[in-house]
């Protein structure tokens, strides 16, 4: 039960840190095909820095829970479909979970490159998920939302780089967020 | 806890559901998701944010709302009353049956399903009419010949665990019509007056090989090899089983071309001769008639029916639902979505319209039990048919401008939206320069939601819009030809291939009040049976 909590408080994080993630987007430029959306894409991607942050403090044996919980707190501020997010919230939690089985996460090099790669991956897949889905979509003449132009390859970059920053002057309030502890396992 | 390799399973799993979804895999992840309802409300200061930016000429009062309405319904009276021939006259034994077009059928692009005001008069392979133009066939009535229900052994598990349930009966007014483009379908063609004067039979179906996205209609069998220009109107003299084949006698199939071009890989230019149908069948088709022989032979004063079509208000129908807002504004930067507080468990479906008064805000992409993600018409790739109305003359035919694809939203806030003038129909006198140069005037116009789209009924307000002078549609100088058939054509003219970058002004505000669209496809008529 203890660890349910602690999971569900986990998804309440990353809802608070999408939330503040889609404020920040409605002061910047309005949503185009062009350029503007990667001028909107340098909103660094908080949710994953919440997922990394939990990763780091819980450790990859809890990665898939981790995933299904930062699924379940994004899904409100997404159109993504979920198992889209799910998809890149697990390989985004194992990366990190390997990561950290090699040093620790709290390295500043580490929180970088973890949250940073985290970010990138999952932006990049979201990205190949919507230009597929469209792909397809065009042929068959089904249903279809979210076309991406060529100018959106760079807006992973974009978001990665903001989040790896994000991630190095947050750590410290990231690691120790109220639930993480009910996550931990006993060393013995 | 999972194992590596089963994380990565799990993951590949995931990401296999995401790139080809299964509707009761959907149907697991959305319960799953549902408590992230509660969270919602916290993207309350992303909405205030959006609100304050929105342009002023967006959203609009009440007494403005209730005025676009009326205009909804002048577009609604003018587009049924398009759907009858001008040029081509009616025999008077002929009682035409009203139908408005509601969607394509899965993957076919050559078959369009119509809801017709009287299913009971409708017969297979009855010819069917958009104005002066053929358009095809009644090829299915499904209500007659519903498909066999023979579910296997994992959808009855399925059903029985409620993560699917049974096809729902057919609407009894819904009728298939197979369009002249399909492979197999044929019509009997005849050009009265060729380039050199002569007459010339023909059978005409499915499409000739093009090396662009233009439709050409294909010929067989033309009587005369030399024909090469000329109009083709519908002509089956010889009635075969059944009489009513001759009923489209008359009606234009388009214009007869001949073209160069090079194969991809050959070295040598091909000739290919084809018609070129006056009339957008992608997206271009919003209402027909289904050519029916009256009862008893009995003569039919076709003015007063046309003029007593049923005018049903595009929100008075009863298949719209208030919808509240939840949250504006997408994790994802390169979209532009929202959340509201209806979801499927209210009966709403993927693609249903949402609302705000009369004017299409977006529609719903993923509905959830209790919440729906929905595409903003902000969110770039949104597409949807559009019709065209004056704002000079709200009353004259309405131009079918086809898809329009929205590409975001400009640094002013407008809606950019792309169009492609050579994929439209043939344009009505208002939106063409009246020096007969046959191309287009700068008109303002109010663009409308046309039909052809699942759960978005036609009439919804998207905005108002300048059209550039200087655009040439396709099938220009059939505008002309639509009043003289039988003429002999003029010349060929490039169409534009990047399309028109359009700004749209006076669009939804994503304000609210919202309405959904809920269950049924399309609107109620008087009659229609459902």
């Amino acid at each position: 039960m203890k660890r349910v909590v602690g999971f569900v408080l986990v998804a309440v994080w990353v809802a608070l840190a999408c939330a503040a993630q889609v404020t920040l987007l409605a002061f910047g430029p309005w949503v185009d095909i062009g350029t503007a959306s990667v001028t909107r894409a340098l909103v660094p991607d908080l949710g994953i820095c919440v997922l990394v942050a939990a990763v780091a403090r819980v450790g990859r044996r809890d990665a898939v829970g981790l995933a299904v919980a930062a699924t379940i707190g994004r899904a409100a501020f997404t159109g993504a479909a979920p198992f889209a997010v799910l998809a890149g919230s697990i390989v985004v939690a194992f990366m990190a979970g390997s990561l950290g089985r090699m040093a620790e996460l709290d390295r500043p090099f580490l929180r970088v490159t973890s949250a940073g790669l985290g970010a990138l991956v999952f932006s990049a897949w979201l990205l190949f998920v919507d230009f597929v889905r469209a792909d397809e979509a065009r042929a068959s003449g089904a249903l279809s939302f979210g076309e991406v132009g060529l100018e959106l390859t760079w807006a992973p970059l974009a978001t990665a780089f903001t989040t790896a920053l994000v991630a190095f002057a947050l750590w410290p309030m990231l690691r120790v967020l109220p639930g993480l502890r009910r996550l931990e396992r006993p060393a013995f | 806890m999972p194992s590596r390799a089963a994380t990565l399973t799990l993951a590949g799993i995931s990401a296999l559901l995401a790139l080809r979804p299964f509707g009761p895999a959907d149907r697991v992840a959305d319960l799953v998701t549902l408590p992230s309802r509660v969270a919602a409300p916290l993207g309350l200061p992303a909405t205030i944010v959006t609100r304050t930016r929105v342009p002023s000429t967006s959203g609009a009062d009440e007494k403005q709302l209730a005025l676009e309405a009326s205009f909804s319904a002048r577009l609604e009276r003018a587009v049924l009353r398009s759907a009858w021939p001008r040029a081509v006259e009616l025999k008077s034994e002929v009682a035409p049956i009203p139908g408005e077009v509601d969607a394509r059928l899965g993957r076919s692009r050559d078959t369009i399903r119509v809801r017709v005001a009287e299913p009971d008069r409708v017969e297979l392979g009855q010819p069917v009419v958009a104005g002066d133009v053929y358009v095809g066939r009644v090829s299915r009535i499904p209500f007659r010949e519903p498909l066999p229900d023979e579910p296997g052994p994992l959808e009855r598990l399925m059903r029985a665990t409620g993560l699917s349930s049974p096809p729902l009966p057919p609407p009894r007014d819904a009728v298939d019509v197979s369009l002249v483009t399909g492979p197999d379908q044929r019509v009997g063609g005849l050009v009265r007056e060729d380039q050199e004067g002569f007459p010339c039979a023909m059978v005409v179906g499915g499409l000739t090989w093009r090396p662009d996205d233009l439709v050409w209609l294909a010929v067989h069998a033309p009587e005369r090899r030399s024909t090469r220009k000329g109009i083709v109107v519908v002509s089956e003299p010889l009635g075969l089983e059944r009489d009513f084949e001759s009923l489209g006698e008359g009606f234009l199939i388009g214009e007869l071309q001949e073209e160069e071009v090079v194969r991809p890989g050959e070295p040598m230019t091909r000739r290919i001769l084809g018609i070129q149908p006056p009339i957008d069948f992608r997206a271009g088709i919003n209402q027909v008639l289904v050519l029916a022989e009256s009862e008893g032979g009995v003569e039919v004063d076709h003015d007063r029916l046309r003029d007593a079509l049923p005018v049903v208000p595009v929100l008075e129908d009863g298949g719209w639902g208030s919808a509240r807002l939840l949250v504006t504004g997408d994790a994802t930067p390169w979209r532009s979505t929202l959340r509201v507080n209806r979801g499927s468990r209210d009966g709403v479906a993927p693609g249903a319209a949402l609302v705000e008064g009369v004017r299409l805000a977006g529609r719903v992409s993923d509905p959830s039990p209790m919440t729906s993600a929905v595409a903003t018409v902000f969110d770039p790739g949104f597409h949807v048919n559009v019709l065209a109305q004056a704002v000079d003359a709200p009353d004259a035919a309405p131009l079918a401008m086809g898809r329009l694809t929205s590409e975001g939203r400009a640094p002013d806030g407008s809606l950019l939206m792309r169009w492609f003038p050579d994929a439209g129909t043939a344009w009505p006198e208002w939106a063409l320069e009246p020096d007969g140069s046959d191309v287009s005037r700068e008109v303002q116009v109010t663009l409308w939601t046309g039909s052809g789209m699942v759960r978005v009924p036609r009439g919804l307000r998207i905005g108002r819009v300048t059209i550039p002078a200087g655009a040439r549609p396709a099938s220009r100088v059939l505008g002309k030809i639509a009043d003289r058939v039988g003429d002999v054509v003029g010349e060929e003219v490039p169409a534009i291939d990047a399309g028109i970058l359009l700004r749209v002004n006076e669009t939804a505000s994503l304000r609210g009040p919202f309405q959904v669209r809920f269950g049924g496809a399309r609107l109620s008529r008087e009659g229609a049976g459902q």
